[in-house]
């Protein structure tokens, strides 16, 4: 058996992940919601587990999963770890987003402005 | 980056849906696609893909983001019987309430939610529930778990993959050349 956190070369890109990465669109509340405490402290097991590759999306909860990702790694140095994100894809929430999850102006989904509001 | 060199539900869901015609009927090519951006500012949100496979089979797959209901799952239309299958099998709701995998009845469906199959009889049409086949979505990471941990095959070829992302391509490809995907006015 391999060693799944013995770094391997990403694709063509020709930089060193661990095997295994951690995810985080169920960070951006999908399935079901969690607390800010909860979401910070699976990162940070992650990152005490030796994971060093972790994978989000803007449309992981609206931007959530981002920030939640970013408020623990933020406490890491920077040139330990990599992060993996999308880009191009725009979908602005159909139903108002909860107070708890809406970020207004601190944060935009990539390619487009908020909106809280259905157009259909 | 401006959202038409994106991918919005097309390449998201579409890409299962993609995937599931080229497993069921094989190889395919499209035969026209309708990819719209109902929501004002967002990518594609809803998109018609229509596969002509070289088995001779149609599909028609149908996605959408904004859609309350889209009708049955899977709908399969032959010259002397039909099959209609409103649901999915039950792992996903199961999941959803916290049901494990490793739970005996995970996996099993209700028969509420079985498909229907109706053919030709002798004396009319015969209507039938066929039973689901049992889930098994961990199978999927067992072999992804052996594939990484050992370096065997991966549970989802290359080939595979590249086959349904070629559709996706020339869905999107097909909609760029009209100007697509089309956008509503903002109401």
């Amino acid at each position: 058996m391999r060693d799944l956190l013995e770094p391997r070369i990403f694709g063509r890109a020709g930089f060193p992940v661990t095997a295994l990465g951690f995810g985080t669109v169920a960070v951006g509340n999908l399935g079901r919601p969690m607390s800010d405490d909860v979401a910070r402290s699976l990162v940070q097991y992650a990152w005490d587990s030796g994971i060093r590759l972790f994978d989000t999306a803007p449309m992981y909860g609206h931007g959530l999963a981002e920030l939640r990702l970013a408020a623990e790694l933020s406490d890491y140095p920077r040139d330990e770890y990599v992060l993996v994100t999308k880009v191009g894809r725009s979908s602005p929430p159909l139903h108002p987003v909860p107070s708890t999850v809406h970020h207004g102006s601190t944060h935009r989904p990539c390619g487009s402005t908020t909106t809280t509001r259905s157009t259909v | 980056m401006p959202t038409d060199v994106g991918g919005g539900v097309t390449y998201d869901l579409g890409s299962h849906l993609v995937d599931q015609a080229l497993v069921l009927f094989g190889p395919a090519v499209v035969g026209r696609s309708d990819l719209r951006a109902i929501r004002h500012g967002g990518n594609d949100d809803h998109a018609r893909v229509d596969l002509q496979h070289a088995s001779g089979v149609e599909s028609h797959l149908l996605m959408s983001r904004v859609s309350r209901g889209l009708g049955p799952r899977f709908r399969l239309l032959g010259t002397r019987g039909s099959f209609t299958s409103e649901h999915l099998d039950g792992q996903e709701p199961a999941l959803a309430a916290g049901m494990s995998p490793r739970d005996p009845a995970y996996g099993l469906t209700p028969e509420s939610a079985y498909g229907i199959l109706e053919v030709d009889g002798p004396d009319g049409v015969l209507t039938r529930r066929v039973p689901m086949e049992r889930g098994d979505y961990p199978e999927f990471y067992r072999r992804a778990a052996r594939a990484i941990r050992n370096g065997g095959p991966l549970p989802v070829s290359l080939e595979d993959a590249t086959a349904v992302v070629e559709i996706l391509h020339a869905c999107t490809a097909t909609a760029a050349e009209g100007g697509a995907p089309q956008r509503n006015a903002a109401s």
